[in-house]
């Protein structure tokens, strides 16, 4: 809205001044006049929304001024005088734009607040329609003006039947009836239009000449909320309309208010369960949020124990309900409740008992929650984490599982590198004792030669069973190892299979340590990552494939690390190469575990580290460890 | 009687090689051996033998390159290759390079002997 303006012609600078200083302050333009010529001069050039005009200046009467004022049409004049005369003051309403007076000789102070409410009063009289209905044309226009410039919307009618038409065209919050009006008169128009209830709160007001008490009462009585006897005195009939008016913005207001309040009511009792309780727990009041849980809608009768509603599961907190109620205690926990159409009903309640000064519990409040939602939710969350876990669980179990698999599939082709030459010689042996007895040629010397040979062929087999048997048992125990010890323990399982390959194994000891470990996983992810080499070098038939072995340490760790000269790991999977089942093997080789747990066993069981890089040859896989533990706590293994 | 055969056999495995000769030498008098194929190569060269027994997988020369390049002094040379099932590959250069017979490891040895006559009787 833009800010309205004001013109204020008053003589005295005290006064104008003093309302200049105080209407600026409240958001208005003030322009200034201090006599008749000034403020011509200023109407001459410019619009005010008001004026407030002092009636006695020193170059004439401010009433000379009126026809002046009346040229601006949207101008409404209030006027501030001290003279009391009523016909004067009613003969300056029939210029049109005067809307009020302000008796002067008072404080300043109750001048502006009065102003500035009538001025306020307007600006929110600019929604609401009145109906005036009168037969006199002249009573129509005098009331269209007054009303206008008070800042109400006018719809006219002729008579009761004309204003009965308005109404279903208008939208009219209030009325002005004539009485004496043809074809249908103020009286039965006020019956009808209350007989209408979406018409209840809507002011009347009854204009009549009649002086007969019975037609007043009988008007008032069939709804009519005032009565003024024409001809009437326009302050009067103003000071009316406000009162009549304000009365009807109030009952919106309030109406507004109660469906508002309603509103919330109802949220509130969807959202929040409530009752009352009395000191033995009897239910004296229910909302119906607790009856829509406990029983499908239907109200719960007074009087119930509240006690018979909750789950067997709850009683221990109705043993402690108890207890704080005898101590005179609010108490709130969550409760499982007996519902009459739903399962698993979960509320939060609190209770808090009201007690008199001599300690008198005569109500305990009860408000709640139902959180049945929220403890599915929660219930369905713990058991897909409990599902979760046990997948996980399961799979690193199959892993372990897998990867005993893949060892014990290791160990079988590593023995049988290892067999396959005694078992051949112990093979020819015996064939050779068959052929040599055939011809005679038997004799002690051949017999006790081949029996010596073979007991030592057999007791090196058995030596090889024995150290694969120890290899491939898990550690539970950590114990102190040499670095050379746990390096040869794996490269003499691999050996074989590295010859069988023409693959050279080169062994460098930059130095020695004894290291704690769990000895034999140590040497089996050695043999692991040889293994991984030697399938490398395999796979790309070379002829002069090499692995070497760098073990030593520094300060702070032992470190061993296998090279080899197989061309190195693709870029693009050598992030991958630890994760579970990764394998570039075809299926009969590669279980993609190998790798995988060892960085677990490294990494996870050891406090170590395993890396791998590509150097300009080959791969290079770096095992650190610590060089002391932190704690050796036992490991135990699947 | 005809004179007796002389027989190279090339081995690297040392329990093996100590066996297998002990074996051979219960049929022939006559019997050479050599650790590796190139070793067998250069005594084929010197002795000329009447028949070759050869393992495969052997350091420095294998038993297939040294039969081809004995094969290629003399393309009538008498070869028995002894394989382990896995080295089918192998088998397939031996027909490949015009070797005549193989035998599967581990050894048969009547297999082996019956071999060894059937190629002697051979012109």
């Amino acid at each position: 809205m833009t800010k309205q303006s004001i013109l204020i012609i008053d003589d005295s600078k005290l006064i104008n001044n003093s309302l200049k200083l105080s209407l600026e302050n409240r958001g208005f333009n003030i322009t200034q006049a201090f006599d008749i010529a000034q403020a011509k001069a200023i109407l001459l050039k410019q619009e005010f929304t008001y004026a407030l005009l002092d009636l006695i200046l020193p170059d004439g009467n401010g009433e000379d001024l009126l026809p002046f004022l009346q040229i601006h049409d949207e101008i409404r004049v209030i006027v501030m005088t001290s003279d009391r005369d009523r016909d004067r003051r009613e003969h300056l309403f029939s210029y049109g734009i005067v809307i009020d007076y302000i008796t002067k000789e008072r404080h300043f102070h109750d001048m502006e607040l009065e102003i500035v409410q009538l001025i306020q009063r307007i600006s929110t009289n600019f929604s609401l329609t009145i109906l005036v209905v009168d037969d006199s044309n002249f009573m129509r226009n005098h009331l269209r003006i007054l009303l206008s410039k008070r800042g109400f919307k006018v719809v006219d009618a002729i008579n009761g039947k004309d204003a009965l038409e308005k109404m279903k065209k208008f939208k009219i919050d209030a009325a002005m009836v004539d009485l004496e009006m043809p074809v249908m008169d103020g009286n039965r128009l006020v019956s009808a239009i209350k007989r209408d209830k979406a018409n209840l709160l809507m002011p009347i007001m009854v204009l009549s000449g009649t002086t007969e008490p019975e037609k007043i009462a009988r008007v008032i009585k069939n709804g009519a909320n005032d009565f003024l006897k024409k001809p009437y005195v326009t302050e009067e009939l103003l000071l009316k309309i406000d009162k009549m008016m304000q009365e009807l913005k109030n009952q919106r207001q309030l109406r507004e208010q109660e469906v508002r309040f309603g509103l919330y009511n109802k949220a509130i009792d969807e959202a929040a369960i409530f009752f009352k309780l009395d000191q033995n727990l009897k239910i004296t009041y229910s909302n119906k949020a607790l009856s829509n849980i406990l029983a499908n809608g239907i109200s719960i009768a007074n009087n119930t124990n509240f006690a018979n509603y909750i789950d067997e599961t709850s009683s221990n907190s109705l043993k402690e309900l108890h207890e704080a109620i005898n101590d005179f205690k609010s108490y709130q926990d969550i409760f499982s409740l007996k519902s009459e159409h739903l399962k698993n009903v979960k509320i939060r309640l609190t209770f808090t008992p009201l007690f008199d000064v001599e300690k008198n519990i005569y109500e305990i409040i009860v408000i709640g929650f139902d959180v049945s939602l929220l403890h599915k939710k929660e219930e369905i969350l713990q058991e897909r984490v409990e599902v979760e876990t046990k997948r996980n669980w399961d799979q690193n179990r199959m892993l372990i599982q897998q990867s005993k698999m893949a060892s014990m599939g290791e160990m079988i082709g590593h023995i049988g590198h290892q067999w396959r030459q005694p078992l051949n010689s112990l093979g020819l042996m015996f064939q050779k004792l068959n052929r040599a007895h055939k011809k005679n040629m038997l004799n002690d010397e051949l017999m006790e030669q081949s029996t010596q040979k073979a007991i030592r062929i057999i007791e090196q087999m058995s030596k090889t069973i024995n150290d694969f048997r120890d290899f491939f048992k898990t550690d539970k125990q950590w114990q102190d190892a040499k670095l050379s010890i746990v390096t040869e323990q794996a490269c003499n399982i691999i050996e074989p299979a590295l010859q069988e390959n023409r693959i050279r194994l080169i062994v460098n000891e930059d130095s020695d340590i004894t290291i704690p470990c769990l000895k034999n996983e140590l040497s089996q992810v050695i043999m692991n990552i040889l293994a991984n080499s030697m399938d490398a070098i395999v796979l790309k038939k070379m002829k002069n494939g090499e692995i070497i072995i760098t073990f030593g340490h520094n300060k702070k760790s032992a470190y061993i690390i296998i090279d080899d000269n197989a061309g190195g790991i693709p870029e693009d999977i050598i992030e991958k190469i630890f994760e579970p089942y990764f394998t570039t093997k075809e299926k009969d080789n590669g279980t993609g575990i190998g790798l995988y747990m060892s960085k677990e066993i490294i990494e996870e069981h050891m406090n170590g580290k395993l890396q791998v890089f590509n150097t300009l040859s080959g791969a290079s896989f770096k095992i650190f460890l610590p060089l002391k533990q932190e704690n050796e706590k036992e490991f135990v293994n699947e | 009687m005809n004179k007796e055969p002389l027989i190279l056999y090339v081995e690297d495995e040392k329990d093996i090689r100590h066996e297998m000769s002990e074996i051979l030498s219960l049929d022939f008098k006559n019997i050479i051996i050599a650790e590796n194929g190139q070793d067998g190569l250069k005594m084929y060269q010197e002795h000329n033998p009447d028949l070759i027994i050869t393992d495969v997988q052997m350091p420095y020369m294998n038993g297939i390159d040294m039969s081809k390049s004995i094969l290629e002094i003399n393309r009538d040379a008498k070869i028995i290759v002894m394989t382990a099932f896995n080295e089918s590959d192998y088998i397939t250069s031996a027909k490949e390079a015009g070797i005549k017979s193989y035998i599967n490891k581990p050894v048969n040895i009547n297999e082996l002997f019956d071999s060894i006559h059937m190629l002697l009787a051979l012109k």
